[in-house]
């Protein structure tokens, strides 16, 4: 722990905002996989309108680490648990939500299903990735 | 991962010390959200003096966005990769309290509530932390 204030340019830097839409009807099975453009280590996943969930829907992911070669997507499990595919509990069908989501660590792509089909509209998924940044090479964004 | 002591100079720093108040009476919810200037991995998150919790008890929640480019609405926190559960925890009524927020990943703005009105004034005294990479090797 350095005993000093953080500049501007040092820590995590952040991905563009990444939109994954599961439209109404769908589940998010047969949407294409987000590419993020490269690896991240972390995810924060923002959902500004819960209402399209459906009741007693849980969310699990599909990640791919690179494109060398093309990567199949491979159902995402939880950090040090093979045995445990991560599988939120039931999504809120109202209001907001944001989390981090730490268990893709090193993906570049990632695709989201629901568990039951998007009601009332589209399901939109705001996702950035976060990755150690020592140098800002982004001065004018 | 470096295979090598880590400098003085490097590791997490943090941010100037912020101070997020729930006045007497109320729960945050008309208190506007505190602005980091930038987005942070962690906080770190202290009260003084807990005895402006409601004496018959509380818990605290956040609401968070990662940047104004757009302005965000302020999202309810969950916990990490548990988008179905709510950040919300108990707090003690006396003495102080100090805890790191990991919830908040990312964050630049935060906002705390109490589900129970406040007796007194409730100060939050927050720091940000995030990496912190100087290069005493002068330009590699």
């Amino acid at each position: 722990m350095a005993n000093s204030k953080v500049p501007n340019f040092s820590g995590y830097g952040v991905s563009d905002e990444m939109t994954f839409t599961i439209p109404t009807g769908g589940t998010g099975s047969t949407i294409e996989r987000i590419d993020f453009g490269r690896p991240y280590a972390f995810y924060v996943i923002r959902i500004e309108d819960c209402s399209r969930i459906a009741a007693t829907t849980t969310m699990r992911a599909q990640g791919a680490t690179n494109d060398y070669p093309q990567q199949a997507l491979c159902d995402l499990y939880e950090l040090n648990s093979p045995a445990t595919r991560w599988v939120s509990g039931n999504l809120p069908t109202s209001g907001t939500l944001m989390f981090a989501l730490t268990h893709a660590f090193g993906c570049r792509y990632l695709k989201f299903i629901l568990s039951n089909a998007a009601s009332g509209g589209d399901v939109v998924l705001k996702i950035r990735g976060f990755d150690p940044s020592a140098i800002d090479t982004a001065v004018n964004q | 991962m470096a295979d090598s002591r880590v400098p003085k100079e490097a590791g997490f720093g943090r941010s100037e010390r912020f101070v997020y108040t729930i006045p007497s009476g109320t729960n945050g919810d008309s208190v506007f959200r505190l602005d980091l200037l930038r987005p942070y991995s962690f906080v770190v998150v202290r009260v003084e003096d807990c005895a402006g919790f409601n004496n018959s008890g509380s818990t605290i929640s956040a609401l968070v966005a990662l940047d104004d480019l757009p302005e965000q609405v302020m999202a309810t926190l969950k916990e990490t990769n548990d988008p179905s559960t709510t950040w919300s925890k108990s707090v003690p009524l006396t003495g102080a309290m100090q805890f790191a927020l990991t919830h908040c990943f990312g964050s630049r703005y935060i906002k705390f509530t109490t589900s129970a009105n406040t007796d007194a004034n409730v100060n939050f005294h927050i720091w940000g932390y995030d990496p912190l990479v100087i290069d005493t090797d002068n330009g590699y």
